[in-house]
């Protein structure tokens, strides 16, 4: 084999280009590509403006006076259905029959243009299992599958003396909600 | 093998010119939109900035110093003025008196113990961005209120909404309520 020269061919580059038919194939897919993009990323900035309705500092001061008028006015009954329920509705102010508390409520309620008032277990779980199987509204709902469970911190779960309250109240014809711990002495 | 050296036909050409140039178009929309909604963005972040620090402000000596009593002055409908009266100065443990005006004419807010208030003026937004737009913040005069609910067992609500003119009217409100006189000691 010594002395043979080895000659390699080389190979002809394909030079033809794109046909029509290729280009076109490659734009759609692109195209397709960004429409996806674009209509997974639109729900996403739905959620980022829902979210400025949760949890704001005027809400959460707003829970703060829904936490005074449950400790101060709630009977031991209504604490109770709370635990064994998990959850218990107390948007009514007639429930708030302990020192004189109702009017309290009806003015708090009225100024505040609160429409719901949910006293919860500190685990939210019964709450946004009942809220998930129940016809509420979708806002009502999407803030309920928003909040945590809070089922981790089981020193509170199981100290008995902690709950959470669940508030829902109108700015701008649009619902916003705020929670708040509750502690029992 | 003969190379191909046809290349592309002239109505080839323009098809993938129009393709590309509808997918930028749609592109540049796209951006431009989300380039505008994030100026609004920083400006709603800026004012929230500015409710917030004024929501703590108050709220702290409503519920700190629990309020007791409140006196509304509204006879000049640009100038609305509040008066506090708290039960006792967290440190002191002495009754004091707090003053929350809204210069609707000027843009401030001033609360703060007497002889203590402190201006706050609402957030300036530059004033030329965009082509020819005018971005100027003020109060509501219409939606911009301070008065109390119910005869007994009274909530104050101070009520402020801002005019822009980016946002939709009424949008950019924020409210402050506390019960009035309410019995801590149960």
């Amino acid at each position: 084999m010594q002395g043979v020269r080895c000659v390699k061919r080389k190979k002809p580059l394909n030079q033809k280009g794109f046909m029509l038919l290729e280009t076109l194939i490659v734009s759609i897919f692109v195209m397709t590509i960004f429409a996806m993009l674009y209509t997974n990323l639109f729900p996403l900035l739905g959620e980022y403006e829902r979210y400025r309705t949760y949890d704001s500092v005027e809400g959460t001061y707003i829970a703060h006076w829904a936490r005074k008028i449950v400790l101060n006015g709630l009977s031991e009954g209504i604490f109770t259905v709370a635990d064994s329920n998990g959850y218990v509705n107390i948007s009514d102010c007639s429930l708030y029959t302990k020192n004189e508390i109702n009017d309290w409520c009806t003015n708090f309620k009225r100024t505040n243009k609160v429409s719901k008032i949910y006293l919860t277990t500190y685990s939210t779980q019964k709450f946004k299992d009942h809220v998930n199987n129940v016809a509420y509204e979708r806002d009502f709902k999407d803030y309920a599958s928003y909040i945590p469970t809070f089922s981790r911190n089981t020193t509170k779960i199981n100290n008995g003396k902690y709950y959470h309250v669940i508030v829902e109240y109108a700015k701008n014809d649009v619902n916003n909600y705020a929670i708040m711990e509750v502690k029992r002495d | 093998m003969r190379l191909n050296q046809k290349g592309m036909t002239s109505i080839e050409l323009l098809i993938t010119f129009v393709i590309l140039s509808l997918v930028v178009t749609g592109m540049f929309d796209v951006v431009l939109n989300y380039k505008d909604r994030e100026i609004i963005e920083s400006i709603r972040t800026s004012i929230v900035e500015y409710d917030n620090s004024l929501q703590k402000l108050i709220q702290d000596d409503f519920i700190k110093g629990h309020l007791q009593n409140v006196t509304i002055d509204t006879t000049n409908s640009n100038l609305l003025t509040a008066t506090f009266q708290m039960e006792k100065d967290v440190t002191t443990e002495t009754p004091y008196t707090t003053t929350l005006q809204i210069d609707i004419t000027n843009g401030i807010i001033s609360y703060g113990k007497s002889g203590e208030v402190v201006k706050y003026p609402i957030p300036k937004f530059d004033t030329s961005y965009g082509s020819n737009s005018t971005i100027a913040l003020s109060f509501d005069k219409d939606r911009t209120f301070i008065e109390s609910t119910g005869d007994t067992n009274q909530f104050v609500n101070i009520t402020i909404t801002y005019i822009h003119p980016n946002f939709k009217d009424g949008e950019l409100t924020f409210s402050i309520t506390s019960p009035v006189n309410y019995p801590y000691n149960l």
